[in-house]
């Protein structure tokens, strides 16, 4: 059983470069993280503070705040891509991270070639990749297209094939950055019930969106952060009717 | 603690070696989908500038143009390998960076994938290596079995010191346009467009200061036939060994905050 444990984490991106005392004008204002100095003098600007969440298995949450509440860098910490420099990170499980559904694809190389690609960096094998090869042409509709090398699609059909490989394989983790999507009005119907498949088969499920769509059709939990803290965790209606309430804002439908 | 971390993330990402043979392959995949010949058109490059090279220095010394071309064909390529592996380790974090922030990729998996692709053009280089060699009929000592193991060796030295420059060049951004300039200084004083022997007896021990140096002979000796120096072998294995002992230290020391530096 897949299970994410975070205590007390907190996180901070040190500033080597910007020595520039205006961006302290910020400290205080509702966007983004706080920006300080750390013991040894280093401008950081706190992502993070003193997280401390569980989710379990059947867990789909929604991650809702303002721009620089820590949503996307909450992700990063689940997704093992930042180690807080604090507190203690249980993760336990595979975690797909699809903040770029498209990473590790190369438009000089056929479609078929890209499936190979995005599938390694999907973690499958070659062999793995070959069994799901004819249901991912099929799905992405490109037909003899995907023995074209990718810079000759369309935007559309890059995405196309990118969403469909990147949906064919099931983790236990799956962490998204607003959720994933691909196509045109045609299209958008047959990716939303693939991704709800997807969604269907994984044991947790975690996005950062501003939609309530989202919220409603996919989740089950919704998580609101602010300045780097959780500020309320648990059931979608409640929290989504303060989080609209507090702000004044709607979440877009 | 930091010994432990350093290993876990070279060790972790050893297994992603599917990874980090498509981001090392990528660069010659690309060559060869829009032309023929491929990676062989920077090989034609080393060939003609070794040409050349080597034509005038035989018009300047005198020099036996059958013993010197072929030296300086294979020294230009054994050279372009390791200077290309230290510079490129300068901004490969950098230039690596949507991998990075994209999924969990650890730093190691970077400097394999680089490792990699430089191995795979000093091998497409190996080609006018062997063309040079049927031309001046150079014949082909035991010896030149030797280069397998100092490839070896040299390609896990590479990777110890890129995986090291890389995090230092991460951090400190002047430190990656000092080894650029060195690098181009070092091309100087490293016998690679001259041979050890041009120098006088009296400074000859001296060359036995610069690793490039130790790194360069083991390579090439083998494939140019000349005498085995034992002090260059026992020098680079000496090198790796504190490599393997304190890199991943260093490794593991940065490793999981160099994130937050690219």
């Amino acid at each position: 059983m897949a299970h994410i444990h975070l205590k007390n984490i907190s996180l901070a991106y040190p500033v080597y470069s910007a020595e520039n005392s205006s961006l302290r004008a910020t400290i205080g204002s509702k966007l983004g993280g706080k920006i300080e100095r750390n013991q040894t003098g280093t401008q950081v600007i706190t992502a993070l503070s003193n997280v401390s969440i569980s989710f379990n298995s059947g867990d789909r949450i929604g991650i809702i705040g303002h721009n620089g509440a820590g949503k996307s860098t909450l992700l990063k910490v689940l997704a093992q891509i930042y180690y807080p420099q604090q507190g203690e990170v249980v993760i336990d499980g595979d975690v797909s991270c699809l903040v770029d559904i498209t990473l590790g694809m190369d438009a000089e190389v056929s479609g078929l070639e890209n499936i190979r690609l995005r599938g390694i960096f999907l973690g499958l094998t070659k062999k793995e990749i070959d069994g799901l090869i004819p249901s991912i042409v099929e799905f992405s509709e490109l037909g003899d297209f995907i023995h074209m090398p990718v810079r000759t699609y369309s935007s559309g059909m890059y995405m196309r094939l990118a969403f469909a490989i990147t949906t064919a394989i099931y983790p236990q983790i799956l962490v998204m950055d607003e959720m994933i999507g691909a196509g045109d009005a045609a299209f958008l119907d047959k990716a939303i019930a693939r991704v709800e498949d997807m969604i269907g088969q994984t044991e947790i499920m975690v996005v950062a969106t501003h939609s309530n769509f989202i919220i409603r059709k996919f989740c089950n939990k919704v998580l609101w952060m602010e300045k780097g803290s959780v500020k309320r965790f648990g059931d979608v209606a409640q929290i989504i009717k303060e989080y609209e309430l507090e702000t004044g804002e709607t979440l877009k439908t | 603690m930091s010994f432990n971390i350093g290993w876990k993330d070279i060790l972790d990402g050893v297994c992603k070696w599917r990874i980090w043979y498509i981001l090392g392959s990528g660069d010659i995949r690309r060559r060869y989908a829009r032309t023929q010949l491929g990676q062989f058109w920077i090989s034609l490059s080393v060939a003609i500038s070794a040409l050349i090279i080597g034509l005038v220095w035989t018009i300047l010394w005198k020099a036996n143009v059958s013993e010197f071309l072929p030296y300086i064909v294979v020294s230009l390529i054994l050279w372009g390998f390791l200077s290309s592996c230290i510079i490129e380790a300068t901004d490969t974090f950098i230039s690596n960076k949507h991998f990075m922030l994209g999924q969990k990729l650890e730093p190691s998996v970077i400097i394999s994938a680089l490792i990699v692709r430089n191995l795979i053009f000093l091998l497409h280089n190996m080609v006018v290596i062997a063309l040079v060699f049927a031309i001046f009929q150079i014949s082909i000592s035991w010896k030149i079995l030797l280069f397998i193991p100092a490839l070896f060796i040299m390609s896990l030295l590479m990777y110890f010191i890129s995986f090291f420059l890389a995090i230092i060049c991460v951090r400190f951004t002047d430190v990656k346009h000092l080894i650029n300039s060195s690098i181009q200084l070092l091309f100087y004083i490293t016998p690679v467009i001259w041979q050890p022997h041009f120098l006088s007896e009296k400074y000859q021990d001296y060359l036995l200061l610069n690793p490039l140096y130790w790194f360069m002979s083991i390579l090439r000796d083998p494939l140019i036939g000349s005498e085995i120096n034992i002090f260059p072998w026992l020098l680079t294995l000496g090198t790796l060994v504190l490599a393997i002992v304190a890199i991943p230290i260093f490794v593991g020391k940065y490793v999981r905050r160099l994130i937050f530096w690219i």
